[in-house]
């Protein structure tokens, strides 16, 4: 995942698939010896190019949705259609060759090398040689790993986040217009993977592929998510929507109690400084302290709460355009929906 | 009663003892290499189910704990003297050690890996080849080289069922207890065996540094 996400993806030779939609249909997985479904008759569009978070408590049956969509489960019944074509009657080593698959144990083979990994789907779709050692040094320069120092390592010399990305490069080599990740951030730690969810969702800027993202962690399906669906148990949605949408509007105390405490304040995740009515002029309040324009109300508040200042100084472009006040962000997180901010 | 010293023995039956040697060596590596297939492909067939894995491997150690001679005098009785009643027996004893391995090794590769490859398009012939048998390659060789041990060892009991190999020198110092180049014999039996042995087990030190992938070495 680059510094600058834009030249490196344009220096792509291939051309990039951007994503497409899947539509899961009456999707149920039943398995035998069980009286419940796992999935229970699930119907969900994902729009092309969008990042779709399954989120739910463990056992409710979202990562075996989400391997029904590269078919490492068959569905009992019901239709999974990518790109506008039934999969359900196609081969599926050959469909799976077409989809992403990051898992979150990574999975490195561990006796190829890193460059032999990230080939792995190319050599399978017989690309040729050159193309394939290409592809390789594109990749990983993408995912932010220097091609001449990391390709002939082994995946245990790397650490777990070095791995990771080489997951994610493997996963997107041969181009698939979509990806599944299933909690692929979750095995490293904090630092580690806020920062791989960062430069993953820079990458996802340029690529735009459809993805299918399982977590459990309900904070990293409203950073990572342009939709959440979350999902209880036999998969069933109890709602999705954008996660502004759910923060303001949950559907049911179920949904409620997944998003936890300090809903409140996880919507200002969601708004920017410029959203605002900025006061006019730095005033005597305002501090040296300052936020630019792009900060999220969240990041502001913060920076206020941490400095005990009940306003910081707005800057554009390094200059100062204005103040924000704790008492402008209130009643921004007051007006339109109070019953659901007022929890 | 004393004989030859045995360095005079040596040189004097030099060309036998040579010939004895080779002979004991081939028939091992015959040997060692029918149980290498043979054993892999018990291995293959059977490592995905329990039911299979735990019959082979169990066929494989009752065999093992047969008396090889015991096994060498009934395959007489029944097919006669000859190699023919030698190769099966060796081969026989061979098994236990490739065939555990084998399926140990095979059932080793991490979960994840599979999964991990699985969903990226790799089926099922290319997961056992490129996959499953590389990683379990140093565990499979370990077991081929136990098995190359044993099989030096009971190729020298052979000789009570036909002429060949070193094992020639100790049924017949046996034999002749007590005449002039007993010792000399036991001793050949002995030292020769332990270094066909020695040099098989070199052989196999060498065979894994070049074919352990480097990413499995330790």
């Amino acid at each position: 995942m680059p510094e600058n996400p834009t030249t490196s993806t344009e220096s792509s030779t291939e051309g990039n698939h951007r994503g497409v939609p899947i539509v899961l249909k009456d999707l149920t997985k039943r398995y035998p010896n069980q009286a419940k479904a796992a999935v229970d008759s699930v119907n969900m569009e994902i729009p092309a190019g969008e990042i779709v978070v399954f989120v739910g408590p463990s056992g409710c049956g979202k990562t075996t949705t989400m391997r029904m969509i590269n078919r490492l489960i068959e569905p009992t019944s019901g239709t999974i259609t990518i790109g506008g074509e039934d999969v359900t009657g196609l081969d599926d080593v050959q469909l799976r060759r077409k989809i992403g698959y990051v898992i979150q144990q990574i999975g490195l083979i561990p006796h190829l090398s890193i460059a032999q990994n990230v080939a792995l789907v190319p050599k399978l779709l017989k690309w040729d040689k050159k193309r394939v050692t290409e592809r390789v040094d594109e990749m990983l320069t993408v995912v932010g790993l220097d091609p001449e120092q990391y390709r002939s390592r082994y995946p245990r010399q790397l650490s777990g986040g070095q791995q990771q990305r080489v997951g994610v490069a493997r996963a997107l080599a041969a181009d698939p217009p979509i990806m599944l990740m299933d909690e692929p951030f979750g095995a490293v730690d904090p630092i580690t993977r806020s920062r791989l969810q960062d430069e993953f969702l820079s990458l996802q800027q340029t690529l735009r592929k459809t993805i299918v993202f399982v977590t459990h962690d309900f904070d990293e399906a409203l950073k990572i998510g342009d939709r959440i669906a979350v999902l209880r148990e036999g998969s069933q949605i109890a709602q999705y929507d954008t996660p502004e949408a759910i923060l303001a509007h949950p559907a049911d105390e179920f949904v409620e109690g997944f998003i936890g405490e300090g809903a409140s304040l996880k919507r200002l995740h969601f708004e920017r400084v410029d959203s605002l009515d900025l006061d006019a002029g730095p005033d005597d309040a305002a501090t040296h302290d300052t936020v630019d324009v792009s900060s999220t109300l969240h990041a502001a508040l913060d920076l206020m709460v941490g400095k005990g200042l009940s306003a910081v100084t707005v800057h554009r472009d390094g200059r100062p355009v204005g103040t924000v006040t704790v008492q402008a962000i209130l009643d921004r997180a007051h007006s339109g929906d109070a019953d659901a901010v007022g929890a | 009663m004393n004989g030859l010293p045995f360095g005079e023995y040596l040189s004097t039956y030099s060309g036998e003892i040579l010939f004895k040697t080779q002979q004991h060596a081939l028939l091992s590596l015959y040997c060692i290499a029918a149980a290498a297939v043979l054993g892999m492909l018990v291995a293959v067939a059977a490592y995905r189910s329990p039911f299979a894995s735990n019959f082979s491997i169990a066929t494989a150690a009752v065999f093992f704990t047969l008396p090889s001679v015991a096994l060498f005098g009934f395959l007489v009785s029944v097919v006669g003297y000859g190699l023919v009643s030698v190769f099966p027996v060796v081969v026989g004893y061979a098994m236990l050690p490739i065939v555990r391995n084998g399926i140990v090794g095979l059932q080793s590769a991490d979960p994840a890996v599979l999964d991990a490859a699985r969903g990226m398009g790799v089926g099922s012939f290319r997961m056992l080849w490129q996959v499953r048998l590389p990683i379990a390659w140093p565990v499979i060789l370990a077991g081929i080289r136990v098995s190359a041990q044993l099989t030096v060892g009971v190729v020298a009991i052979a000789a009570f069922v036909v002429k060949i190999g070193l094992g020639d020198y100790g049924y017949s110092a046996l034999d002749n207890l007590g005449s002039v180049n007993t010792k000399n014999e036991a001793l050949v039996c002995v030292i020769f065996v332990i270094l066909v042995a020695l040099v098989f087990d070199a052989v196999f030190v060498v065979l894994r540094r070049f074919t352990t992938p480097r990413g499995s070495r330790a």
